[in-house]
């Protein structure tokens, strides 16, 4: 009996593996079906479909395929970076991509999945004798180069500023602060007439950073101090214009000149006190009024304005920032060239211009500055062809973990838990914990 | 007699063929890669990885944010969701019986649960909203940045929302324990003269084991696993205050371009689970029923 029992089991194990074997063999069977990658003739162009939509890339690549006998195939979607994330990993990328704001392209770049560019530049641009890289404003594109070598493009951009209703300050008698001491004399008024002067996207302290941290900190230490900041040199997030920056930002929480609960608000919400009259300023980017639209009252107008400035301090008082979403070529795609073509013809004067025009936004290619514009960016296009400063917050894309902690930080700050002083050594122990860090590549702001 | 039996084990190992299959593809391979991932420096844009060992659970544990999610992910677990139970337990016994009041608790108290999670969490979102919503409305406007934007109360105003879309269901799973207990044994009770707590204790509480042990597991798989709510109502925000540990792995994946930490976060959550369980083992072990038998 005990013999039989004993083979028994011994059969019944061999039977187990052999199942086992079997599951493994179709386990493999399925992990190999989708493997085989086939060569593909098409240019793949995958694009972020945000406010301005994707007809444009695709009218405009038929347009270049008719003319040239390419055959570019454009796939946009609002979460275009769901498709290109994947396909990066499998090293099987798109030829050209605009994945959108949420794919960290620095990340690409320094793990060598994007092209270098530089020598493209110096071809003829579509249709042009002039080099490619001498059509774009140089401000912009430098903003896609790390040690003087250009990886990411630059196409449409958005200025970054504060917001304020035209007829609700004529009708007060309130006048555009373009000081900090006028700013400071307008809140009181605001305040007195019952509005909350100023509202912010409290849940996303970016807006905070970009529209009063940075301008203040560039207001009173000048350009170098703001690189300084993005270029984590020691001791820069405890120096005194940070100091100062944090101080503004302090200040005006201190009187009551934030509207009360923002701290805990989302951009549309805080957007919606805005666009509703609870609140006279707001910071934000020039998509402000196609992002609000839809349940903005009828007949409400915004203009653009800069943040105040401080009159003491070393910095541009026209200094404006902007921001780009880029554009590149991955190293790994298939058709670099027609890739690199298409994104020349994207770019051309011609198709520049047409952009502008059917969208309503700025362009990086030089000369198609747009007329006619709506009231809400002419606004800012008077302060962009008077600005002798355009800057951008590179270390956002540089370093986004340690940006998100300045965030949270920010937020600290924003509640009162923090005085200026240990809102900079919080933010500068940070920072020598990232510099300290060798396995994030660093990067070099440079102010022109 | 020895060649049926191969013959009849034959048959049952080749039906597991298939299930055993989808299961190694879809759950045993997963769980060996993201281990395996959870080694490497791993932006998730490229083909690049780099083999750094434990180096991102070492990150990990230098940054604020991820104790912050094991803290709010275990207060989940060890206080809101007792309370959780406690409260269930109660309007289960309140909606038992033919009086008005537990005829309108059974028709109530699955209201939130009748919404998606989504709606909910905008609901409340709306609700705190610190300029127009309703508990300012009601005279509760709480701290100057509102319930979810200060970083004392944001945890609380969370939980409150996580209590609210949960309490419905643990109800319902007690009512239904509640409901399977025998009539004699009621009877038998009112014989005895237990009452009340008494009764409670001795009675309900050992013949609901089984229906405990279910809320129980339910309830821990739920707490560690919140995701969509703070996703729809904070995003973790103010300063990671109602941060989640799943929350702040989708995040690490998503945005931060950090595949290699958030695989590292998987393996802490799937260790912390796999602790819980046992904990969970631990107290439900034995049947108290069966035991005294």
């Amino acid at each position: 009996m005990g013999k039989l029992k004993f083979m028994r089991n011994r059969s019944r194990f061999w039977v187990g593996m052999g199942v086992l074997a079997l599951s493994v063999v179709g386990l493999v069977a399925c992990n190999g079906g989708g493997g085989a990658a086939e060569t593909k003739k098409e240019t793949e162009v995958m694009v972020f479909e945000g406010g301005y939509g994707k007809d444009f890339y695709e009218a405009a690549a038929t347009e270049f395929n008719e003319k040239t006998g390419a055959t570019v195939v454009v796939i946009g979607d609002p979460r275009i970076d769901q498709q290109v994330i994947p396909r990066m990993q499998k090293g099987s990328p798109p030829d050209l991509t605009y994945p959108g704001w949420r794919f960290d392209s620095w990340k690409a770049v320094q793990d060598g999945a994007v092209e270098e560019l530089s020598a493209a530049l110096k071809e003829p641009a579509y249709g042009s004798e002039t080099p490619w890289g001498e059509t774009f404003n140089p401000s912009l594109l430098k903003l896609g180069q790390s040690e003087g070598k250009q990886y990411l493009m630059p196409y449409f951009f958005s200025l970054f500023g504060w917001y304020y209703d035209p007829d609700l300050f004529e009708e007060k008698g309130w006048t555009v602060p373009k000081t900090y001491a006028e700013l400071l004399v307008l809140c009181q008024q605001i305040k007195a007439s019952g509005m909350a002067p100023i509202t912010y996207q409290g849940q996303y302290p970016d807006y905070m950073i970009a529209g009063m941290l940075q301008p203040w900190i560039l207001s009173s230490g000048g350009m170098e101090a703001l690189a300084a900041c993005q270029n984590l040199e020691p001791g820069a997030w405890q120096s005194e214009p940070v100091i100062r920056a944090a101080k503004m930002v302090r200040e005006l929480r201190d009187m009551g000149y934030f509207q009360s609960g923002a701290t805990a608000m989302s951009h549309t919400e805080a957007q919606a006190e805005f666009i509703n009259r609870r609140a006279a300023m707001i910071p934000c980017g020039t998509w402000l009024y196609s992002e609000m639209e839809s349940s903005m009252p009828e007949g409400r107008r915004m203009k653009f304005m800069l943040p105040p400035v401080l009159t003491d301090g070393k910095g541009d008082p026209t200094a404006l920032m902007v921001k780009v979403e880029p554009w590149f070529v991955p190293s790994a795609a298939k058709n670099k060239k027609t890739a690199i073509d298409y994104f020349k013809f994207l770019t051309s004067q011609e198709k520049a211009t047409q952009f502008v025009k059917e969208k309503g936004t700025f362009m990086a290619v030089k000369g198609s500055t747009p007329t006619d514009l709506p009231e809400h960016l002419a606004s800012a296009g008077e302060l962009y062809d008077a600005s002798s400063q355009l800057w951008a917050a590179q270390w956002r894309e540089w370093y986004p973990d340690f940006y998100k902690i300045v965030g949270d930080i920010v937020t600290e700050l924003l509640n009162g838990e923090l005085t200026p002083e240990e809102f900079g050594a919080k933010v500068e122990a940070e920072a020598e914990k990232l510099r300290a860090n060798k396995n994030v590549a660093k990067y070099k702001y440079s102010a022109d | 007699m020895a060649g049926q039996d191969i013959r009849k084990t034959g048959f049952v190992l080749t039906c597991l063929v298939p299930g055993l299959t989808l299961y190694l593809w879809l759950v045993v391979v997963p769980f060996i890669k993201t281990l395996e991932l959870s080694g490497y420096r791993f932006s998730g844009v490229s083909t690049k990885r780099t083999w750094v060992g434990f180096e991102n659970f070492a990150d990990l544990g230098n940054r604020e944010e991820f104790w912050w999610a094991v803290r709010n992910s275990f207060t989940i677990l060890l206080v809101v969701a007792p309370i959780l139970l406690l409260m269930a337990m109660g309007l289960a016994h309140l909606a038992q019986g033919d009086s008005k009041g537990a005829k309108l608790m059974r028709t109530i108290y699955l209201f939130p649960n009748l919404i998606s999670l989504v709606a909910a969490a905008l609901i409340w979102r709306a609700a705190y909203n610190p300029s127009v919503g309703l508990l300012r409305g009601i005279g509760l406007a709480g701290p100057e940045n509102g319930w979810l934007g200060d970083v004392g109360t944001a945890f609380g105003a969370f939980a409150v929302a996580f209590v609210w879309v949960s309490l419905g269901f643990y109800t319902m799973l007690y009512c239904a324990g509640l409901a399977g207990i025998p009539g004699e044994v009621h009877e038998a009770c009112e014989l005895e003269g237990a009452k009340g707590w008494r009764k409670y204790w001795l009675v309900t509480r050992p013949l609901m084991w089984p229906v405990r042990r279910v809320a129980s597991v339910h309830v821990t798989i739920a707490s560690l696993g919140v995701f969509a709510l703070v996703n729809v109502m904070t995003e973790g925000a103010p300063s990671n205050r109602t941060e989640t540990m799943l929350h702040s792995l989708y995040r690490m994946m998503t945005t931060g371009g950090e595949f290699g930490k958030a695989a590292a976060m998987g393996v802490v959550m799937m260790v912390v689970t796999a602790l819980a369980s046992i904990a969970l083992w631990g107290v439900f072990r034995r049947n108290p029923v069966e035991g005294q038998r």
